[in-house]
């Protein structure tokens, strides 16, 4: 069923139609959270569940959303930057100019280990950067969802991705 | 090929997986190209990698919970918004029938159709002498205003909420 039709019905008061939603979404904006978080999986549920409750909340106005799923990263992206600042401030937003990089040289790693670098090192680099590479690579999203995610152009998105993949090169290798 | 070429084939080809054949002798050379070639080739791996996670049984009831209480509490809004619009336009319309029937009674018209009320009912005639009394002094037609517009509000409510169907979706 359609994002579309579900929030129709919803809207219409068919209680199982916000069930089809969450279900739909769940492991998606949990997952975005988690990747982000660097796989704090706790965070990632308590942030999740306040996405759906902004979702709630907010349904009525989300008529002229094309996608349900778009709407929820945008909302679980703001709430884990909030986060973010609220309890780590400046702590773990390393800019390009503070990505420190690793002392391991490529030959010493393995592939299995760069990607488990990859995975944690996605929380060490900027927030936008972290959120274009996950969308893109992980949810395998369009450029142009992740422009929608991220209100901005495709352009935009190609840059974030190349900068993030530039600072996670750093970071790993 | 220079580094500069490399990087503007990874910008406009961000999910490449394979690499092109003229970058390939590039990246033999340069190390810093080849780190990045290598970041790009495991970030589409782990995209490979599908995990999926779900809320916990309890926050998933929660929000459920949360849903429908929300929902309770936007549709009771919104009947109570219709309700109070519908009675105004019905109290307004009595009101006026009543107004209209006081001054009827100034040509002495009321007292003329009374004998034909009484004709079909000894009960109503009385009920409707009072009302007349009521609406004739000043606070008494504000007292009675109101008191028409509530019995039309709680009745207008009452019907509504019988029939959820007809309520009005809260969007």
């Amino acid at each position: 069923m359609e994002d579309k039709e579900l929030l129709k019905d919803y809207l219409n008061g068919n209680e199982k139609a916000f069930e089809m939603i969450l279900d739909k979404h769940q492991s998606n904006v949990i997952k975005l959270i988690y990747r982000l978080s660097g796989g704090n999986k706790e965070l990632a549920m308590d942030l999740s569940q306040e996405t759906f409750l902004r979702f709630i909340k907010a349904a009525r106005d989300l008529k002229g959303e094309s996608s349900i799923g778009t709407w929820l990263y945008r909302v679980a992206y703001n709430i884990f930057i909030d986060y973010v600042r609220k309890n780590e401030g400046e702590k773990v937003e390393l800019d390009e100019n503070t990505v420190k990089i690793s002392s391991k040289s490529e030959k010493t790693l393995e592939q299995g280990e760069i990607k488990e670098k990859i995975k944690e090192s996605l929380s060490k680099i900027p927030k936008e950067q972290a959120l274009a590479i996950y969308l893109f690579y992980f949810e395998e999203a369009p450029l142009k969802k992740i422009a929608k995610v991220l209100n901005s152009s495709e352009g935009k998105v190609k840059t974030l991705l190349f900068r993030g993949r530039e600072n996670l090169r750093k970071l790993v290798l | 090929m220079k580094c500069e070429d490399f990087d503007k084939f990874l910008f406009e080809n961000p999910k490449a997986k394979i690499c092109p054949q003229e970058f390939v002798e590039h990246l033999k050379e340069c190390e810093n190209c080849a780190s990045l070639w290598k970041i790009q080739e495991t970030l589409a791996d782990i995209g490979e990698d599908k995990i999926t996670f779900s809320l916990s049984p309890a926050q998933r009831a929660n929000l459920i919970l949360r849903a429908k209480k929300e929902f309770f509490l936007k549709t009771a809004s919104s009947l109570i918004e219709d309700s109070f619009v519908v009675s105004l336009l019905l109290s307004l319309f009595i009101l006026g029938i009543i107004a209209s029937a006081t001054n009827l009674s100034k040509f002495q018209l009321f007292e003329k159709v009374m004998p034909y009320i009484k004709l079909f009912s000894s009960q109503v005639a009385p009920f409707l002498k009072d009302i007349q009394a009521v609406f004739s002094s000043q606070a008494g037609s504000i007292l009675g205003a109101m008191a028409v517009f509530f019995i039309v509000f709680a009745f207008t409510l009452f019907v509504k909420t019988l029939n959820p169907k007809r309520l009005r979706p809260y969007f």
